[in-house]
């Protein structure tokens, strides 16, 4: 018995010590390869901001450029699944929503629905919304939009919001200046 | 204690992590500012899924546009926390210093101070942190204001200045997470400076907190483990399974449990009851140290209960378990070696998104898995991930501009053919040598109309029927002047008389009008001159800049290429070190398994041994 009880406090410490790891994560300073990673991030993101400003500038020149962004508050009477996009009817964009994409809006993101040209004038937007609305029932709802494009770039929100009053979504139009 | 205070302090620096850029917007909840900016709303769409480089992309685009009209602070602000988030601490600090040296408002400033605080608190200058969070005025909204209590308790626990920590964690909004995370980090640390009843009240307030969140749950365990670790060391193994029974069943601490115990049970001199624990973490076949300590525990509970045959039977056991352990372990290290490691996270799970935050529990089956969950967990272990699925991110990016690039070329090229065409046509439209040759045209018919006026030449304003009228008048003139001699013409000479002078009083009469229609026609004239030669200098203008345009397009594009080709080298190479490094963490991991195992191995060798040396000696006696 005298032996095993030796034991014991070996155990005891080899116990204490698998645990270890777990939160010991002391700081080290940065490492050449954490240094190398930095400037290669430093570099792709001021590649990344050059090449997209020239992509729309050559592909979306100011004088065309039309853009429809979404956006929704808490979603609680609106569970958006799709968005269809028409100009003049005809259909330019479409896009099914991901659970972390309705989130992103939820938590207030804002996204860009559509990004193109468009010539001066007046047009005519449609914006169809299917999800799930009040008691989970099937929702569809289209919008019209009249806009009058000049030659600025144009940009057009649209917004979907709770309304508790009348326990219905309400989807409204913003026209950025 | 077994964690020194920055050990703790590490705690929870990942769920920190998340929270620079937008305090107040813990997982699912909406951000605390109002969109006032499109670009700052973009931004925020993407950092929600945890796409950083775009959320920064965004910012940097609207920045360099200057479209954050209204809400260029939030929007710096952010971006500072984004620059942080993506590993970029310097020029994270440059923005929010930068934003400090101007006129912000009091609320920005404060937020400031607090992010500021909040980088150097995580390159681990406490001393800095405090003072920045010193400034802070005034009091920040809830969830910021239980963060920056937060840190400030973790750096008197630095300091050791356990009053100050304690007064802090308990300014903490009890409801809040960083409550429990400052009441577990006070806690460890008091017990870890012999301060066991200090320490003990702090960590049995967070067992005693009600909460349905997992990760909550798990940091009670493991202040449950503690309680029940330190109970056992002070030799009290009741209040030590009391703790340790309220250990979940299915957590990360449940196998330890188990082990620790077992041991209480086996110090209240009851090895039966430790043998149940212990037996039933034997038969849970899992493959971590508790379960390699839980074989070697129950021969020696037998040892205890003085069954040394069952003792050297399950010595013998634990032998095989270890043997076959260092077996696995070796698979694991030489699957490692392969890059069977990295190629499964690769093809896996690096391209979820928020990845880092669930590695451990989403690793798909692999045999080295069961031996990495203390890895994967680690800080430096998540930091290396995250900074793998960076870079993996980046490459992908690279390779999408690289696939761009001739689109955008194309396109160029497209608009300078277009241009080239348009080109003739526009050198015609704008030809100032045709324009000056109109303006002389124009110039001599003013001259022309002067002279009328100066010489009242009415007939200069005749119509075309009035100049054939004149024209015959002056005919008959002539024929007249040939018969006059041979007929009576005084009746046709009166009708003459009559026809020029009514039709010189027409024309004359009608000369003011005619004269003012005139000039108004040179007016027009003048009016439309002056439109051709701007709209001609407009195109000529618009020429130029468009052959400027297209140049500066160039320009940007030349060149693009081989950055991207040099970056996409550069990515590859780092992405290849950091899987080097991803396995030699891994690795690292193992080897001090391995070592944990040999040591286990070597106690049950000893044991037995010793065991049969008994046996021996007592057949001997007999």
């Amino acid at each position: 018995m005298k032996n095993v009880k030796k034991t014991i406090p070996l155990i005891l410490v080899l116990l204490m010590g698998f645990m270890l790891p777990v939160y010991a994560q002391d700081a080290e300073p940065i490492t050449e390869l954490q240094q190398n990673i930095q400037n290669l991030k430093q570099d792709v993101l001021k590649l990344n901001r050059n090449l997209f400003i020239l992509e729309e500038d050559l592909l979306f020149p100011s004088n065309t450029q039309f853009s429809v962004f979404l956006s929704m508050d808490s979603g609680k009477l609106f569970s958006l699944d799709a968005v269809q996009l028409k100009i003049d009817d005809k259909v330019i964009a479409n896009h099914l929503y991901t659970e972390r994409e309705i989130e992103a809006l939820k938590r207030g993101g804002v996204q860009r629905l559509y990004l193109g040209n468009l010539a001066s004038g007046k047009h005519e937007i449609i914006a169809i919304f299917t999800g799930k609305g009040p008691q989970n029932r099937d929702y569809r709802r289209g919008e019209t939009i009249q806009v009058e494009k000049g030659s600025d770039p144009q940009f057009i929100e649209l917004q979907i919001i709770d309304n508790p009053t009348k326990e219905q979504p309400e989807f409204i139009t913003k026209i950025w200046e | 204690m077994y964690f020194s205070h920055r050990q703790i302090i590490k705690f929870s620096a990942i769920s920190l992590l998340l929270c620079l850029c937008a305090p107040v917007s813990a997982s699912g909840e909406r951000h605390e500012q109002k969109v006032t900016d499109l670009a700052y709303g973009t931004s925020l769409y993407y950092l929600f899924q945890d796409q950083k480089l775009r959320a920064i992309t965004e910012l940097g685009v609207a920045k360099q546009r200057q479209t954050l009209k209204n809400q260029p602070d939030d929007a710096e602000l952010l971006l500072g926390g984004l620059y942080f988030e993506y590993g970029l601490p310097e020029d994270s600090e440059q923005i929010l210093t930068r934003l400090l040296n101007e006129k912000t408002d009091a609320a920005t400033t404060n937020r400031v101070w607090f992010n500021l605080a909040r980088v150097q608190y995580e390159k681990n200058n406490y001393k800095q942190a405090e003072e920045l969070l010193a400034r802070i005025s005034e009091q920040l909204p809830a969830s910021r204001e239980a963060q920056k209590n937060y840190m400030l308790s973790n750096v008197y626990i630095n300091n050791q200045q356990f009053d100050q920590a304690a007064k802090m964690t308990s300014l903490i909004r009890p409801e809040s997470n960083w409550s429990a995370f400052s009441q577990y980090n006070l806690g460890v640390a008091l017990t870890n400076t012999e301060q066991l009843l200090q320490g003990q009240l702090w960590l049995t307030k967070l067992i005693s907190r009600q909460t349905e969140e997992a990760e909550l749950h798990s940091l009670q365990d493991a202040a449950r483990l503690l309680l029940g670790l330190n109970a056992l060391r002070k030799n009290l193994p009741d209040e030590s399974i009391k703790y340790l029974s309220n250990i979940q069943a299915d957590g990360a601490f449940t196998n330890r449990a188990l082990l620790a115990t077992g041991w209480a049970w086996s110090k209240l001199s009851n090895p039966r009851k430790a043998l149940t624990y212990w037996l039933t973490l034997a038969e849970r076949e899992q493959h971590d140290g508790a379960t390699l300590e839980a074989y070697l525990a129950i021969a020696n509970a037998y040892e205890q209960l003085d069954n040394k045959p069952l003792a050297i039977q399950h010595y013998e056991l634990a032998l095989l378990k270890f043997d076959a352990s260092l077996n696995k372990l070796d698979e694991a290290v030489e699957s490692i070696v392969n890059m069977e490691l990295v190629n499964t996270l690769y093809s896996e799970n690096i391209n979820k998104p928020g990845i880092q935050n669930t590695i451990a529990e989403s690793l798909p089956e692999y045999i080295a898995t069961p031996y990495l969950h203390q890895v994967f967990a680690s800080k430096d272990f998540q930091q290396t991930l995250l900074n793998y699925k960076e870079l993996i991110e980046i490459h992908n990016a690279l390779i999408s501009w690289k696939s761009n690039l001739p689109t955008l070329q194309l396109m160029l090229l497209e608009r300078i053919n277009s241009f080239e065409n348009k080109r003739q046509l526009i050198a015609q439209t704008s030809d100032f040598t045709q324009l000056k040759n109109l303006q002389q045209q124009r110039d001599l018919l003013a001259l022309k109309v002067r002279r009328i006026k100066q010489n009242s030449d009415y007939y200069a304003l005749a119509n075309e029927d009035e100049i054939d009228y004149l024209e015959q008048l002056e005919d008959l003139k002539v024929v007249f002047e040939k018969l006059q001699n041979q007929h009576d013409l005084t009746e046709e000479k009166e009708k003459f008389r009559i026809m020029s002078g009514l039709l010189q009083w027409n024309i004359s009469t009608d000369y003011p009008r005619r004269y003012w229609s005139l000039q108004h026609q040179l007016q027009l004239l003048d009016r439309a001159l002056k439109q051709s030669t701007k709209s001609a200098a407009s195109l000529q203008q618009a020429s130029k800049i468009n052959v400027v345009k297209l140049n500066d397009f160039k320009q940007r594009i030349s060149g693009q290429g081989s950055e991207i080709e040099r970056m996409e080298i550069n990515a590859s190479q780092l992405i290849e070190q950091q899987e080097q490094l991803i396995n030699l963490q891994a690795l690292e991991a193992l080897e001090k398994r391995q070592q944990h195992v040999a040591q286990l191995k070597l106690s049950a060798r000893y044991s037995l041994t010793r065991l049969y040396d008994e046996l021996s000696k007592l057949r001997s006696a007999q």
